[in-house]
């Protein structure tokens, strides 16, 4: 990974997480959030070495947790868990189609409001009990399986992109 | 495969997760201050955010303003008429106030002392989407601490549940995870004012047989140090009674705004200190 690349990740973590902090609560709905970082674990795990997305997973879920109620590892436990389970399935499964990854990618959503949930559960919060969380959850769990693969297929645009830009530098250089 | 390499691929998972559960439910809402990688992103991020929130506000407000004038002639006149009655219902107000006045210096009540209020602008909102928490720009350098009270113009908004340099994160009352104790106004009943997310709290632990109705005002009590007394925190949207169980279901609607919270004030009045920390020796 080249120092351009490292730094195409940080503008576009930075964006994710403005986009999050800021437009989210004035533009969209809660049912209609995707977790944009969820997206960008997902895709590091498509095409990033393991070891690369654990760490992203980590940095990615202390980020999150910055903002949050709770005090650190919750999301990182998320994203790692995320990491682990589709680093595998990409490599096994056939999950370059864009119908499997949205499906993933609304499980991958589903696994994470439901840790949530859980969480809330357990420490006896009122949120757990009302019934429009599940409504919540189903939905960004729809809107993230018919978006996400979209937002990959972005990212993986990126990425060629940028590697075509190293061959032709590359190239230039010789 | 052997049993003991199963067993060791099994064993870093579990023992990760157990990790992390332990951790998560030892930092839970211990820590005074935000840690210093929290702090360093906060400090980080949000002069980002309060640049990109400020130039969506900027937007937002010309775009109104295009809409506001629109109908401006007719409301206008609805404001007339509405200003006609917010005259009287002040006249009433003020000889209320001064009635007031006479019979606390009869009774010879102190005059409660006014607590100094901090303005601080809401820079960010919790990224997830599924607590709600705000960032504000205001943190230890203007001598804001863990606890402190935080309100708008029309009631309680949260309390502030970390601090660094110059940001602070508040909890707001609609988070599941915010209890305030409250009184409602008129017939001074008791609960604990919980949050439900999106707009809505619970009063929970009212009695079935206390007299709470639709449109009562419900006020902070002042208990448990954290909140000053009298603090408007909503009124009473909906009171359900159950044919059965001790407590009826009250539904109240926050007094404050919260899809549109820009500018919120941090009650300057340190929260009294914990006898349980005192008593342990802990200065957190």
């Amino acid at each position: 990974m080249t120092i351009r690349n490292v730094f195409v990740y940080l503008v576009l973590i930075l964006g994710a997480y403005l986009f999050q902090t800021v437009l989210y609560p004035l533009f969209i709905l809660p049912e209609l959030r995707i977790d944009l970082f969820l997206i960008l674990v997902i895709h590091s795990s498509f095409s990033q070495g393991k070891s690369r997305t654990l760490v992203l997973a980590l940095f990615l879920g202390l980020l999150m947790d910055v903002g949050l109620p709770l005090k650190g590892f919750f999301h990182p436990l998320i994203y790692l868990g995320v990491a682990l389970l589709a680093s595998p399935l990409w490599h096994n499964l056939n999950l370059h189609s864009r119908h499997y990854q949205a499906i993933f990618i609304g499980i991958c959503a589903m696994l994470e409001g439901g840790a949530i949930w859980i969480i809330l559960r357990l420490q006896g919060a009122e949120l757990a009990e009302v019934p429009n969380m599940l409504q919540i959850l189903v939905w960004r769990s729809l809107t993230s399986s018919l978006v996400g693969p979209f937002l990959l297929s972005a990212l993986e645009r990126l990425d060629q992109w940028l590697s075509t830009l190293m061959v032709l530098q590359e190239s230039k250089q010789g | 495969m052997p049993v003991t390499s199963q067993l060791r691929k099994f064993l870093l998972p579990i023992l990760i997760f157990l990790l992390a559960l332990s951790l998560i439910s030892a930092n839970f809402h211990t820590h005074k201050n935000m840690s210093f990688l929290e702090s360093l992103v906060v400090e980080i991020t949000a002069p980002v955010q309060k640049v990109v929130r400020d130039v969506v506000k900027g937007v937002g407000d010309v775009w109104r303003g295009y809409f506001h004038l629109v109908g401006l002639e007719s409301e206008n006149t609805a404001l007339k008429g509405e200003l006609q009655e917010l005259r009287r219902q002040l006249n009433d107000y003020r000889e209320a106030y001064l009635a007031n006045q006479r019979l606390r210096a009869l009774l010879n009540f102190k005059k409660s002392i006014a607590t100094p209020l901090l303005p601080a602008e809401v820079v960010a909102f919790d990224p997830s989407g599924w607590f709600q928490t705000i960032l504000i720009d205001k943190g230890k350098k203007d001598r804001v601490v863990r606890d402190m009270a935080v309100v708008s113009a029309d009631g309680l908004v949260g309390r502030v549940i970390g601090v660094s340099a110059h940001h602070a994160k508040v909890l707001l009352i609609l988070d599941g995870n915010s209890a305030v104790d409250a009184l409602v106004q008129r017939s001074r009943v008791r609960g604990i004012l919980a949050g439900r997310g999106r707009q809505r709290c619970l009063l929970k632990y009212v009695q079935r047989n206390e007299d709470v109705q639709k449109g009562d005002q419900v006020i902070s009590s002042g208990m448990g140090g954290v909140f000053p007394k009298g603090l408007l925190l909503g009124k009473v949207e909906n009171v359900v009674r159950g044919s059965s169980g001790l407590f009826q279901t009250v539904e109240v609607e926050p007094a404050a705004d919260f899809s549109r919270l820009e500018e919120v004030m941090v009650v300057v009045q340190p929260p009294p200190e914990d006898p349980a920390r005192i008593g342990s020796g802990k200065s957190s």
